[in-house]
């Protein structure tokens, strides 16, 4: 069973670096996906670890043997591709079989292993069609057997679900994630879709600019992020800024914002009086009151948007911060766009974060 | 008057039939979103509107005058296509004043509307790269920049977000609904993706096969499916199939196949009609304490699998009767439960809406295209 490492990898094209000084390590058996927006060298570390491309500087190991300088069909994994790439003159059956075939086992194994795999995918009966009569969801269906078809341990996914419809999207996340976890294999699956990766994750790389940002588990990433980045990439925040102006001996601390308007947060960094700082919070975690209430802050209803089973609204606060608050239509007083509300922080529900020195929205930018 | 007036449009490829007998009205300053899966004729009908395809029979009529035999250009429609098409060779202004100088428009007005187009979607400072040099996300506002510099009044989008990251597309759906609303363009966009209709939509069309299968506002749409497939589509539902037994004032009563019976909404149904009954999932109601209570609606089960999806987890529960049913609960509630938990499960009655049984029976219903 595999287990992979990444020590030091760095790859540059040109003056381009995109990838720089990574080190990574895969426990096996862990289905780990690389998050990241357009651009941030995801999709650059899989094809390292599969030797399409080779690392400018450092080494990959999978299970402890250095494959640095290893072609990509000698380390046995599978491979599963965004657009598909299924031999478009060939049978579903015909497109499963392929790897074994090639690696020239024994008929009666192929056999085995090819029915196997698309039973697994739910296509047995479909063994006789060709890509072109088959929906994308099934196309990939057959994509995924064929990569397990190839009978190795480990599995490389690469935006594996871009490609289908959202609904499709969703449906084959979960096929996807119990056939790993049934065959025991180690994953390493690559995408920009944060809410596939929450999903489907034991563990999270998130990644930025050629750099990783943050891995922890999709819960931890999402409750108690240590990056700002990560705060605004993985589900939605609001932001707002301002100064330490005093520091209370509960931990806590008061901070000035725009405006003069202060509000009560917790300090656990220990961030000195004067500091800049900056809170994010989820829509989720915020709460509107028609009343002045306690850590709270003026504003006025600039949209109103529904979404099933909860109501978003956008606020622009005194403190000329733009905020947005969901409220779950059963307790949703029905708040109309241009009231004047209270917007009500709790201090153990705020991200507090150091104000970055470039600049709030460069830290954040998704482009 | 509507803006766009479309009357009995038919258009087939040899013997498939790809957009079926539409009759639609979009309103003035509109912003109307063709929802539906892949092959449903989506893009199909947008390309009939902006005349870049010929339909088979019927009409088009914007603001009151038929289209039908003006070409693209004429029809005062802006269209932005999944993939955006710029100009690779041209920078992001020459990409944006391409149609305006194509027109023979004066170079002063050429500058003004160049202008103007790129402020509104924050690239004036970018107007000198080339689409190579931009993300994706810049490439998507530079086409929308040059769709609406066309001068148009009708802004057809196909997939206009498709293209594009998850996370950058939560916040360009928005961007792109106050863009229309400021400029006062009657927008009809074209999408796949459930949340992005309900988030940015005056109005909803659910479109099937060709066909209209619903229309209605974000919030009729999502409470008042007309049919079990709209249901599972925009958010997701359990579903029961059974026999009407009583219709009452308030309540009516369901019995399954296998004789348990369910107090649903009411409705107009003739008792005795096979029918199926279905709960979205974030109005199952799960708990950890188990009710000792004799509401036929409330069962017990236990957990079989937790999905955490941030702001959501979902639920996967297997019912003591042998059900497989799910429930999706918001993050502080999720958060107590783990796999394997003995849990309650409640549906409650104006949540369990009835619908006729469909043809072939609910699985073959909910069947994606």
């Amino acid at each position: 069973m595999p287990e992979i490492e990444m020590k030091g990898i760095t790859k540059r094209f040109g003056k381009v670096t995109a990838a720089a000084n990574i080190n990574l390590k895969i426990k096996e058996g862990e289905y780990v996906t690389v998050l990241g927006p357009s651009g941030c060298g995801k999709t650059t570390l899989v094809k390292i670890l599969s030797g399409i491309w080779e690392p400018t500087e450092g080494d990959c190991f999978i299970d402890g043997k250095k494959v640095t300088g290893i072609p990509t069909f000698e380390r046995d994994l599978g491979y599963i591709f965004q657009n598909i790439a299924l031999f478009p003159h060939m049978t579903v059956w015909q497109n499963t079989s392929y790897a074994p075939i090639v690696k020239d086992r024994d008929p009666e194994v192929i056999e085995k292993s090819t029915t196997e795999n698309l039973e697994l995918v739910n296509l047995l009966q479909r063994k006789g069609f060709k890509p072109f009569e088959l929906s994308g969801g099934e196309q990939q269906k057959a994509g995924i057997a064929r990569a397990l078809c190839s009978g190795s341990k480990l599995l490389i996914l690469d935006e594996p679900l871009s490609a289908l419809d959202a609904r499709v999207r969703l449906d084959l996340r979960y096929v996807i994630k119990n056939l790993v976890k049934s065959k025991g294999l180690t994953a390493i699956h690559v995408t920009h879709d944060q809410e596939e990766a929450m999903s489907i994750s034991d563990r999270i790389v998130l990644m930025r600019a050629g750099g990783i940002v943050e891995i922890d588990t999709p819960e931890n990433l999402y409750n108690r992020p240590k990056n700002i980045f990560t705060a605004n990439f993985i589900g939605e925040a609001s932001f707002i800024e301002g100064r330490i102006i005093k520091n209370n001996e509960d931990n806590c601390c008061t901070m000035k914002a725009r405006n003069g308007y202060k509000l009560k947060i917790r300090n656990d960094s220990c961030m000195m009086k004067g500091a800049g700082v900056v809170i994010a919070v989820r829509p989720e975690n915020l709460f509107i009151s028609r009343e002045k209430e306690n850590n709270s802050i003026p504003g006025e209803i600039e949209d109103k948007i529904f979404m099933g089973s909860f109501m978003r609204y956008r606020i622009m606060l005194a403190t000329h911060d733009l905020v947005q608050v969901e409220i779950a239509e059963a307790v949703d007083k029905t708040f109309n766009i241009g009231d004047n509300v209270n917007v009500i922080f709790k201090s153990e529900k705020l991200l507090v974060y150091p104000r970055p020195k470039e600049g709030l929205q460069e830290v954040l930018s998704l482009e | 008057m509507p803006e766009i007036h479309i009357k009995n449009l038919k258009k087939a490829f040899g013997d498939l039939v790809a957009i079926d007998d539409l009759t639609i009205d979009v309103k003035d300053g509109e912003y109307l979103t063709i929802l539906g899966p892949t092959g449903a004729g989506k893009t199909t009908l947008l390309r009939l509107i902006a005349g870049l395809t010929d339909q088979t029979s019927g009409s088009i009529f914007i603001d009151g005058k038929c289209v039908d035999d003006l070409p693209p250009e004429r029809r005062k429609v802006a269209f932005l296509s999944q993939t955006y098409s710029l100009f690779p060779h041209m920078d992001v202004w020459e990409n944006t004043t391409f149609g305006p100088i194509a027109r023979g428009w004066n170079p002063e007005q050429v500058e003004i509307i160049g202008r103007e187009m790129l402020e509104m979607v924050h690239l004036y400072d970018r107007k000198d790269a080339y689409p190579s040099e931009l993300s994706g996300g810049m490439q998507q506002r530079n086409a929308l920049a040059r769709a609406l510099s066309a001068d148009a009044k009708i802004l057809l989008l196909d997939e206009p977000l498709r293209a594009l990251d998850a996370r950058l597309r939560l916040d360009l759906r928005y961007e792109l609904k106050q863009l229309s609303k400021d400029m006062g363009m009657t927008t009809i966009h074209v999408t796949h993706d459930q949340e992005e209709a309900l988030t940015i939509s005056d109005r909803i069309l659910v479109l099937r096969d060709g066909k209209v299968i619903q229309s209605g506002t974000p919030k009729e749409i999502f409470n008042k499916p007309a049919i079990p497939f709209i249901h599972h589509f925009v958010g997701e539902a359990n579903f029961i199939s059974g026999k009407l037994l009583e219709v009452g004032d308030e309540y009516s009563i369901i019995v399954d196949d296998d004789g348990h019976k369910y107090r649903t909404q009411k409705t107009d149904i003739k008792p005795g009609s096979r029918v199926v009954t279905g709960i979205k999932t974030e109005f199952t109601l799960m708990t950890k304490d188990i009710w000792e209570s004799e509401d036929i609606n409330n069962f017990t089960g236990s957990i079989e699998r937790i999905l955490f999806l941030g702001r959501f987890s979902d639920f996967e529960i297997k019912l003591d009767n042998g059900e497989i049913v799910h429930a999706r609960l918001p993050g502080y509630q999720a958060n107590k439960f783990e796999d394997g938990d003995k849990v309650n499960i409640h549906y409650s009655p104006q949540r369990l809406l009835v619908f006729p049984e469909p043809e072939g029976g609910i699985k073959k219903a909910l069947e994606m295209v």
